[in-house]
């Protein structure tokens, strides 16, 4: 059985909203919702505010959909302007102004959802999920990001304003913990070789 | 200012998350397999963490989603079509409802395999990344990697540039795993599979296909080229493609998105009268080759491509011939079919397969046209 790569159906998607299709409109909305809610409310920590911004986003496609197949990375596209759409929500209720993105403190999810199925023991999961927790804020979204949102480097570095190299060190630094969390009892003497 | 100071283990750490993402460079995958190669131990790590990259992660079930888009819908409903307008336009309504009655029937079983695919996935790509490929070839060069799938069965494969391959039933791919990545990325495809390929300009992609060879530097696309199939078909759904017909070198087809190119496959090229209805493109006047350029096929009620159906797990046909349609349903699930009534072959037929089998496909097909078949343990007869 086949898992399609989502891309795929963006490019698809794209060509059908640009010829007026409310269905492929619906899927994109549909297959992005999760993902650009948590992006939203990690941000803004209120799942009202999130909704609101991720319909927003949305039905700016739609009103543009003739412009559609000017969008180069759609999906990175909906993340950015998910993002900068939450930041002044929350820079206008807070007055504060400048919100750092990368500071932002939120709760990964679960690293397997099913880790039976690829022979992972239950303490292993565990002590992982514990480590993701632990990583520091801006490694733990970058991580995030790359890994939960299948961003590649450029991607979330543009997403982040930081640049590629920063990606690099923080998930190597997420590897090299989340390496010692799985294997704990051994990674230690090989690290240093 | 990542490399020579580094340990091996190290440049693993900073190569694996790269591989991961799809960031890689071709010559750091190439760094990735040797250290990979040379330290065994790292393989379980690479393997889990792989693993890991490919959960499906989901905050809302789907029905709280589709909730979002019902409040979403009804917030701005000025500015969509009610259903019921949407009926008026063109029975899509009336489609839409068979469309997603189906997806749900057939959704847990497609949850049920989901098991069996993540491991099948992860066993083929790791096989790919991390052994040398001895075991899987006979009686060619030990450089060669081949993933071939049966009737019925279809694969996914992750090249090591990070381009994905998606191969259907009935098809092989193959290359050399020495060579693939270092100036350029070559495969040899037999049957049908869509490529979705990592972009870069320095190493083209190329697809050698019977006796067409396709030049990418990234984009989508579907080739489907059965030897045993009258027709080899190239689709492109984004970026470009370049494609040269071996025996004539000079002439290049350039596609954009949304165009397809037939050509007829000599191999087996009868001169077939539903061939004479193609439009022959000026190319090609005094040859024997018979090339068309079209339209990727967009199936209005399914609202889905039709070339491209099949990856998502769909069988899609629009008024396509008995005789053709078999031999595609017999990679599809893995089954003979014989015609005993030659006459049978020349049905049309239009529709969609997704979860059925193959009874409830014949069942469905003899509604629209009189036909009676017999099924003999893996043969089916049509009468």
């Amino acid at each position: 059985m086949i898992v399609l790569k989502p891309q795929i159906t963006i490019a698809e998607l794209q060509l059908r909203i640009f010829h007026n299709e409310q269905t492929a409109y619906k899927e994109l909305f549909e297959l992005f919702y999760n993902k650009l809610f948590r992006l939203a409310f990690i941000i803004t920590k209120s799942r009202e505010l999130s909704e609101e911004i991720v319909s927003d986003v949305f039905i700016g496609i739609w009103r543009r959909r003739e412009h559609v197949l000017e969008i180069n990375n759609l999906r990175l596209y909906l993340y950015i302007s998910v993002k900068n759409t939450s930041l002044n929500y929350l820079a206008q209720l807070t007055k504060t102004g400048v919100v750092c993105l990368e500071e932002l403190d939120f709760e990964p999810l679960q690293p397997f959802s099913n880790p039976e199925e690829i022979l992972v023991t239950k303490e292993m999961n565990q002590r992982l999920n514990d480590a993701i927790q632990n990583l520091p804020p801006r490694c733990r979204i970058i991580f995030k990001l790359v890994k939960e949102d299948g961003l590649s480097y450029n991607e979330a570095a543009e997403l982040l304003n930081l640049s590629r190299s920063t990606i690099d060190n923080q998930l190597v630094l997420a590897i090299k913990k989340l390496t010692k969390a799985l294997f704990y009892s051994f990674s230690t003497s090989k690290n240093k070789s | 200012m990542d490399n020579h100071f580094q340990s091996p283990v190290d440049r693993f750490v900073t190569l694996l998350p790269r591989q991961l993402s799809g960031s890689i460079s071709s010559d750091e995958n190439a760094e990735l397999s040797e250290i990979l190669a040379n330290y065994p131990d790292l393989r379980l790590q690479a393997e889990l963490f792989a693993a890991m990259w490919d959960q499906e992660k989901k905050v809302f079930p789907s029905v709280e989603v589709k909730e979002a888009y019902m409040r979403h819908f009804l917030k701005y409903k000025s500015e969509f079509l009610f259903d019921g307008e949407q009926d008026q336009i063109g029975g899509i309504n009336n489609a839409e409802i068979n469309f997603t009655s189906a997806k749900t029937v057939f959704l847990p079983k497609w949850k049920q395999l989901m098991a069996a695919g993540l491991l099948l996935t992860i066993t083929i790509t790791s096989f790919l990344f991390f052994y040398n490929p001895k075991s899987v070839s006979k009686e060619q060069s030990p450089a060669i990697s081949s993933v071939i799938t049966k009737y019925g069965n279809k694969s996914k494969i992750n090249l090591p540039d990070g381009s994905q391959v998606w191969l259907n039933a009935g098809s092989r791919l193959d290359y050399n795993s020495l060579d693939f990545n270092k100036t350029l990325r070559e495969v040899d495809l037999s049957g049908e599979a869509y490529f979705d390929i990592a972009h870069n300009v320095a190493k083209p992609f190329i697809v050698r296909s019977g006796k067409m060879q396709i030049r990418v530097l990234g984009t989508m696309f579907n080739v489907k080229a059965y030897p045993e199939e009258k027709n080899i078909e190239t689709s492109l759904i984004k970026g470009s493609v370049e494609i040269t017909i071996n025996d004539r070198p000079q002439d290049k087809y350039i596609l954009s998105p949304n165009e397809k190119l037939v050509i007829s496959n000599n191999g087996l090229a009868q001169k077939s009268p539903t061939l004479n209805t193609v439009n022959v493109s000026k190319a090609d006047k005094e040859n024997t080759d018979i090339i068309a350029l079209k339209k990727v096929e967009y199936h209005a009620i399914e609202k889905i491509v039709v070339e491209t159906a099949w990856v998502q797990n769909k069988l899609v046909f629009k008024s396509e011939k008995f005789s053709d349609l078999a031999k595609r349903m017999e990679r599809w699930y893995d089954i003979e079919i014989r015609f005993r009534n030659l006459s049978k072959k020349e049905l049309k037929f239009t529709g969609i397969f997704t979860s059925e089998t193959i009874q409830q496909a014949l069942k469905a097909m003899r509604v629209v046209h009189s036909f009676t078949y017999m099924k003999e343990n893996n043969i089916i007869f049509i009468d």
